[in-house]
């Protein structure tokens, strides 16, 4: 089993209703739905700090932090507002680029970010399969979009520090975001009035 | 919708029309404008309702975006840690400490006896805790237009349409802000009062605060008694000056969360 399936296995049985029942519980002090919840998400959280901070160990205690918050504030989490693989994501890369900003490493991380698309595949495609979902790959945008859309998003980079970076003129840098963000609405909605597949 | 700033037009919340801002609203929510143009567009975004909803038409492509990792097993050390966590970082839920009912029969006393040495005491003690209220409310709005995530809701008036204006910032578990220009100042025994309101109707007291001066913009801090996210509106309401426990005037501003 390749690295990326055993990952994804512990997100097969995904299941909404289970994940706010799981919340309910650990928010009660439920050591087995804890332990439940972080046997699904553990890759998903550390997928997303390694991709973040670029460094193992680094990955490994904002992973922690990130469990360490569930555990402590699982009342938190509202359902209404959107899955809980979703929130997981979003808190867990907040917290890295803070500590990339705390450790003023983003412009180091964002430079170890390595473009060539590697074998693992990406949460999107694995996730998507299991929750007939729409799903969307930033392969349809242009490279040049595509390259300052993650360096803002995953880095915590500005679009200064983006043109800066990449030696372009702000106004570009401004421009391939606000298109390729334009592209991605655009496309996210001709698939969602395809529906799911 | 222009929003006019000073005749200088050096403030920070100068002339953003809703043409610039909409360019801006995919770097925005994308995280990718310094924290001087975000704040800006905030602002903007928070009075401007054509463009809060571009802006919420951003969050699904900031999900997608959000599954856009490679995905790798996490190494078993990894699983480990985590796995110790209900046993090293103690209960799931932590309680705020409430105070002690001889603290609050004590802070009575003393208040008691501070408005009895002297009026002008107390008038002036007035005058520099209504100071310091509004300095650490306006420090509070600051943090909250900087936190990326932070909500703002435009209330509405309720009655005749009068030059009011009113916007709740707030974020998850922390103090909120309620900034409001265009209110009446009230008789000396009212205030306002703010009211948060549960989906089931039942409200809690988001705080009492006063209109010194026609005209001026006020901030009142808002400590909701439980998370944001349980509530479903807010209300503001006419009460005597020391506030009551459930609505009794006239509602002035209603808006949902």
């Amino acid at each position: 089993m390749s690295e990326t399936q055993q990952a994804g296995s512990s997100m097969a049985r995904t299941d909404v209703l289970d994940d706010r029942l799981l919340m309910r519980r650990i928010a009660a002090g439920d050591r087995a739905a804890f332990h439940d919840l972080y046997e699904r998400y553990v890759d998903l959280v550390y997928s997303m700090a390694l991709k973040v901070v670029q460094d193992p160990a680094a990955a490994e205690d904002i992973v922690q932090d990130v469990f360490l918050r569930i555990w402590q504030r699982a009342n938190q989490f509202d359902a209404s507002r959107g899955r809980l693989a979703t929130w997981l994501l979003s808190i867990t890369r907040n917290r890295a680029i803070d500590v990339l900003r705390q450790q003023n490493r983003q412009r180091i991380a964002a430079d170890a970010f390595d473009e060539r698309r590697d074998d693992h595949a990406l949460a999107a495609h694995w996730y998507a399969e299991r929750d007939e979902t729409v799903h969307l790959s930033l392969e349809i945008l242009p490279p040049e979009q595509r390259r300052c859309i993650e360096l803002a998003f995953f880095y915590g980079l500005t679009h200064q520090d983006i043109a800066a970076m990449l030696g372009l003129p702000l106004g570009t840098v401004k421009s391939r975001i606000r298109l390729g963000m334009r592209k991605l609405q655009a496309a996210l909605r001709e698939e969602q009035s395809k529906g799911p597949t | 919708m222009n929003i006019s700033g000073n005749p200088t037009g050096q403030q920070e919340h100068t002339t953003l029309s809703c043409e610039m801002c909409a360019s801006l609203l995919g770097l925005l929510a994308l995280g990718a404008l310094p924290e001087e143009e975000a704040r800006r567009v905030k602002f903007h975004v928070s009075l401007c309702e054509q463009c809060r909803a571009e802006l919420r038409r951003y969050e699904p492509v900031v999900e997608v975006l959000l599954y856009q990792v490679p995905l790798v097993r996490a190494p078993d050390r990894v699983r480990r840690r985590v796995a110790a966590i209900p046993e090293t970082a103690g209960p799931a839920q932590r309680r705020r400490p409430v105070a002690p009912r001889w603290l609050w029969a004590w802070a009575v006393a003393a208040t008691l006896a501070l408005m009895i040495v002297g009026g002008w005491h107390v008038a002036l003690l007035g005058q520099q805790r209504a100071l310091r209220a509004q300095m650490s409310a306006q420090q509070d709005l600051v943090r909250l237009l900087l936190t990326p995530g932070a909500r703002a809701v435009t209330l509405e008036p309720d009655g005749p349409a009068r030059e009011v204006r009113a916007v709740l910032y707030y974020l998850d578990d922390r103090t909120g802000v309620l900034v409001v220009e265009g209110l009446s100042p009230l008789a000396q025994d009212q205030a306002y009062q703010l009211w948060l309101i549960r989906p089931d109707g039942r409200r809690d007291n988001g705080g009492v605060f006063r209109v010194e001066a026609a005209g001026t913009l006020t901030l009142h801090r808002v400590e909701p008694p439980s998370p944001w996210h349980r509530y479903a509106g807010v209300g503001v309401t006419v009460e005597p000056a020391t506030g009551s426990p459930g609505p009794t005037g006239p509602r002035v501003l209603h808006g949902r969360l």
